[in-house]
């Protein structure tokens, strides 16, 4: 599925952006930084510096090892050694604390016959359950302990009491993996009702350990149906060859809320027409690929075929403004300027065109001229960038120079127009028309 | 001798490398290690190749899912203790087993706990006869002056995503070393659901693993806070320098790559205060950071010249002496211009805008043109998923949700664009809190409950504020418009973020270290928050330590960064990792 997303990536106005500012790159800024200085500052110093980072190997470094090449700074100052950081004592804290056996090391025992008397005890009480807080204890700092001498249910759901308490998800999980072993459905799911958090990490477990009729069925018996249809959604999309038959089964028994299922049989439908579609060449693309896709080549096929780009728009609710984005960048690929009308324009009140577009008009200019639009195109959706100092700078930018100096006398601004002019060829066609514009007595100048 | 607070924090690393150590000594023998990808770059900060091979490390694999050749008979696994990556190692184990069982021995290495649900398993698998189990619970990585992170970049998604709490022991213990080097603060303040288990934990770990032998303390006031308190710090876009290199190519364990069709730089870049080019530029705003590399790139090239008309014994001190400093700096110069250079061909054509768009989804204004301008990002492809995702999760948080229609609106271009599957991602969005439907001010029964909402979208209502107005509003997180304000000279916290916004927690801070609100106003400011204080005279501290469960944003780095300047308090960062909006809209994608 991602390989066939770059079909429309490429298309994608940040990628030929790219490509355009290659010849123009101070057009694009950064907080007043423009892509060219930087590249210029970049070429300057790396003048007589053997690349960056291809002649310095760390010696130290893991990732060198592993992957070739890591360029290190210098080296932080060396560190001081350790014990001269922090005193022994702390440090031999520290290290303990890793320790499995800690306990008998720090209650270390004074008398053998202390010692004795506490190992009498513990093999006494070897076959009722441990204390809860010792095992919440032990689980907590990462030592040994067992669940198995919690036999009665009081015992249990005490165990699993502790463990929510003091919140450390491997016990509760823990917990609740034992109690399911131990205790039949009823007793189970009774415990897992009253408690959300044990629910979080058993569902989490049984999703990782993919049990989904497992966890699909404890969601359905907790009345988190939605929670399960989601997840039943999220594993038919992992299947791509069984993808369409489980969505079905989803769409039929499981999505119960209406916004969902609006989106599920949409995607039903994008699947059921993606099979009939090319040999199902786009099978599991997305409806802009798609929209790009018969844009490209199937632009001409009557409305009333399946495959023409306004019949598939209509089974997909597609927004007017990704469809017009896809066709123009389509039909601008095939040079086919002569539809580009038919994407933005309708006939306005006394048959003059109007654009009807949402997308904004000089970013529809802008990826024209990137396209290579004729310039008497562009001069007429120039028209339609309704902000004239947006129009201005786009047409500068696109070396628009009619539209340029039609905006300037529309902003009736002499000056800049005479400066303008200044920098165009002279005796061109665009020079004439502004010189002859300058001499226009029924143009009211502001300056 | 006198120790500074940074070099102390030093100590971490060194008692991480000690434990690892001691580990690989245990294992006696030459071993090969084979490394789960994800755990390079921290390790890299902990130990170096060179100790590893003094403790018996001859190959280092990474972790694939084809075959590992052998070079030993001793394996290691080195990798995070999930579920599914042991499976792996499990399954690869076994494999080499049932092929040729001639007396390998075999090791793994977990990475932060032994979760019992994963010794179950390699129990299940049959595995666990042949393969000894150790733990390396590393400290807290210090990737900067007084900058420490746990690098967990998974934390987020388990915490706040699936609500898994299994990580949290790991991040008290974390926490637990830090006061046993530091000393117990005089105050704490604990904020959030995850915090306050966390901070339960962490006294029980002071009674089971002794508190510090000091009685002093070098830090004054410890807050320990969850990620969510503060999520517009981490869903805007920072302007910093340092933010910039982590929105656009993610910056792991301060180690950065960039990738860029035209700069490509291979390998990876430590980024570190000791990188004088760097130190320079890393907490600037972003417009801020080109004249500076311009300038020094003037300068060298007039060393340069001056060089040329050197006398030879000139020339020859100059070779054994500045020559090779010289070419050091350039090198770094030249690699901040590439990176400066990458960053504004990944994100000029589209940083006016965004920035123009997050202003205003703060400030809940124009709220017609952000939706334009999200349905733009739609249809023309601007940006990737993760940032549209960003706004509308940034639109969501600011004003109590999206009213039904926009949302589903809005899901439908997203699904038409990036593909249906993702149904599931607004459900976990929705789930978590970050991407809501407004609750309808009318009941649903009522017809034309539709007509009743496009009413209130035609006709905002001044008088209501939304909760993260009202709590923006109380901090001031808003900075007061200024003319004057140069955003190479910031006298407030907001240019982290273009002037927009301050970020909370940092505000918080500053506001306490200017008296203007006490520690004990806290708890009726922030959500969920308790102060316990050990007594002590509270006045007079001059040190945080600020400890973010979830993740911490370079913007509120570099917003501590001057907060410490502008006010003379040290402060000390601590998270469970770097985090940025794109990390957490990732998070919801992985399920």
């Amino acid at each position: 599925m991602a390989e066939k997303e770059g079909y429309w990536y490429e298309s994608a106005v940040q990628q030929t952006s790219r490509n355009f500012f290659e010849d123009e790159s101070s057009a694009t800024k950064m907080c007043g930084v423009s892509l060219g200085g930087t590249a210029k500052l970049s070429q300057q110093i790396k003048a007589g510096l053997g690349g960056i980072g291809t002649d310095r190997y760390p010696v130290d470094s893991l990732s060198g090892s592993l992957s070739g090449l890591v360029l290190k700074g210098d080296e932080e100052k060396v560190d001081l050694e350790l014990h001269q950081l922090i005193p022994e004592r702390t440090l031999q804290k520290i290290m303990d604390a890793d320790n499995e056996d800690f306990s008998f090391i720090t209650h270390s025992l004074t008398t053998e016959k202390e010692e004795l008397r506490m190992l009498r005890r513990h093999y006494e009480s070897r076959w009722s359950p441990p204390e809860v807080d010792s095992v919440v204890t032990a689980s907590l700092l990462g030592r040994p302990y067992s669940l198995e001498h919690y036999k009665s249910l009081k015992h249990k759901k005490e165990l699993l009491k502790a463990a929510e308490m003091i919140g450390d998800g491997d016990l509760i999980l823990n917990v609740i993996l034992f109690l399911n072993r131990t205790l039949k459905k009823k007793l189970f799911h009774d415990i897992l009702a009253a408690s959300p958090v044990a629910v979080q990490h058993y569902t989490n477990y049984l999703a990782t350990t993919k049990q989904i009729p497992v966890l699909t069925d404890t969601l359905e018996m907790l009345g988190r149906s939605r929670d399960a249809a989601m997840k039943l959604y999220f594993e038919a999309c992992t299947n791509p060859q069984r993808m369409l038959q489980r969505l079905r089964v989803c769409s039929r028994n499981h999505f119960t809320e209406t916004k969902d299922k609006t989106v599920l049989d949409n995607f039903i439908r994008l699947l059921e027409w993606q099979e009939t579609y090319d040999g199902g060449k786009l099978l599991g693309s997305s409806v802009a690929t798609c929209l790009s896709d018969l844009c490209l080549n199937h632009w001409e096929l009557p409305k009333t075929s399946p495959h023409c780009p306004a019949a598939f728009c209509q089974n997909q609710v597609v927004s007017d403004r990704l469809y017009q984005w896809a066709a123009l960048i389509a039909r601008g690929k095939r040079q086919a300027w002569a539809d580009i009308d038919g994407i933005f324009l309708t006939k306005g009140w006394l048959g003059g065109k109007k654009a009807k577009t949402d997308l904004p008009m000089e970013e529809v200019v802008s990826c024209m001229s990137r396209l290579g639009a004729p310039q008497t195109l562009l001069s007429s959706y120039m028209e339609f960038v309704d902000n004239l100092d947006k129009r201005l700078s786009l047409a500068k930018k696109l070396q628009c120079h009619r539209s340029a100096i039609d905006t300037y006398i529309a902003l009736k601004d002499r000056l800049s127009l005479l400066s303008y002019k200044a920098n165009l060829v002279p005796q061109s066609e665009d020079y004439i028309y502004a010189e002859q514009s300058l001499r226009n007595p029924a143009i009211r100048w502001k300056n | 001798m006198q120790v500074s607070l940074d070099e102390k924090l030093g100590a971490l690393s060194q008692i991480s490398q000690r434990k690892l150590l001691d580990i690989l000594t245990k294992i006696s023998g030459r071993k090969d290690l084979i490394i789960d990808s994800s755990l390079i770059k921290p390790l890299e900060r902990i130990v170096g190749v060179s100790k590893l091979r003094a403790h018996g490390v001859d190959k280092i694999y990474k972790l694939e899912k084809g075959d590992i050749p052998f070079t030993n008979t001793q394996r290691v696994f080195f990798v995070n203790s999930d579920l599914i990556t042991v499976k792996h190692v499990s399954d690869k184990i076994n494999g080499e087993i049932s092929q040729k069982n001639d007396g390998n021995s075999y090791h793994i290495i977990l990475v932060g706990r032994k979760l019992q649900s994963v010794v179950n398993m390699l129990e299940t698998e049959g595995t666990l006869g042949y393969v000894s189990l150790f733990v390396f619970q590393w400290e807290l990585i210090k990737l900067d002056t007084k900058f420490l992170s746990m690098e967990f970049h998974s934390l987020y998604k388990s915490l706040f995503v699936d609500g898994d709490q299994s990580y949290l022991p790991v991040l008290a213990r974390s926490i637990w070393t830090l006061c046993t080097i530091l000393g117990r603060p005089l105050v704490t303040v604990v904020q959030g659901k995850h915090s306050q288990v966390i901070d339960k934990m962490l006294g029980k770990m002071f009674e089971e693993l002794g508190t510090p032998n000091r009685s002093d303390s070098e830090v004054g006031c410890m807050f320990i806070v969850d990620r969510d308190v503060d999520y517009a710090s981490s869903l805007l876009t920072g302007c910093t320098y340092s933010c910039l290199l982590d929105e656009v190519f993610g910056i792991k364990s301060g180690i950065v790559e960039i990738k860029d069709n035209k700069n490509d730089i291979p390998g990876g870049y430590f980024l570190s205060s000791a990188d004088e080019v760097y130190s320079q530029i890393k907490g600037r705003h972003f417009s801020d950071v080109f004249p500076y590399l311009s300038t020094k790139t003037k300068e060298l090239s007039q060393t340069k010249e001056k060089s040329q008309t050197m006398a030879i014994h000139e020339m020859k001190q100059f070779i054994s002496k500045e020559l090779s400093a010289v070419t050091n700096f350039k090198k770094k110069l030249a690699y901040h211009i590439s990176a400066c250079e990458s960053i504004i061909s990944h994100m000029g054509h589209r940083y006016e805008g965004l920035q123009n768009a997050e202003q205003n989804i703060l400030e809940s204004r124009s709220r017609r043109e952000t939706l334009t301008y999200i349905e733009d990002c739609l249809s023309m492809n601007i940006c990737d998923k993760y940032a549209v995702l960003r706004l509308m999760c940034l639109m969501s948080l600011t004003q109590d949700g999206l009213f039904p229609d926009e949302l589903q609106r809005l899901k439908l271009q997203f699904f038409h664009m990036f593909g249906y599957q993702h149904l599931t991602v607004f459900h976990a969005l929705e789930k978590s809190g970050l991407c809501v439907e407004q609750p309808a001010l009318l009941s649903t029964e009522v017809k034309g409950v539709n007509l009743a909402n496009k009413v209130v979208q035609a006709v905002p209502l001044p008088t209501r504020k939304s909760t993260f107005t009202n709590f923006a509003q109380k901090l001031k997180l808003f900075p007061p418009v200024g003319d004057n304000y140069e955003l190479n000279n910031p006298t407030d916290l907001s240019y982290v973020f273009g002037r927009a916004y301050i970020p909370a927690l940092c505000q918080i801070v500053n506001q306490i270290c200017k008296k203007e609100i006490t520690i004990e106003d806290l708890p009726k400011i922030l959500p969920n928050c308790t102060v316990k204080n050990l007594g002590g005279d509270q006045q007079n501290f001059r040190t945080f330590l600020i400890y973010i469960v979830g993740g911490v944003t370079y913007a509120e780095i570099s917003a501590f960064q001057l907060l410490e300047k502008l006010t003379g308090f040290q402060i000390v960062i601590a998270s469970s990792s770097t985090i940025n909006g794109n990390s957490i809209m990732k998070s919801f994608f992985q399920q």
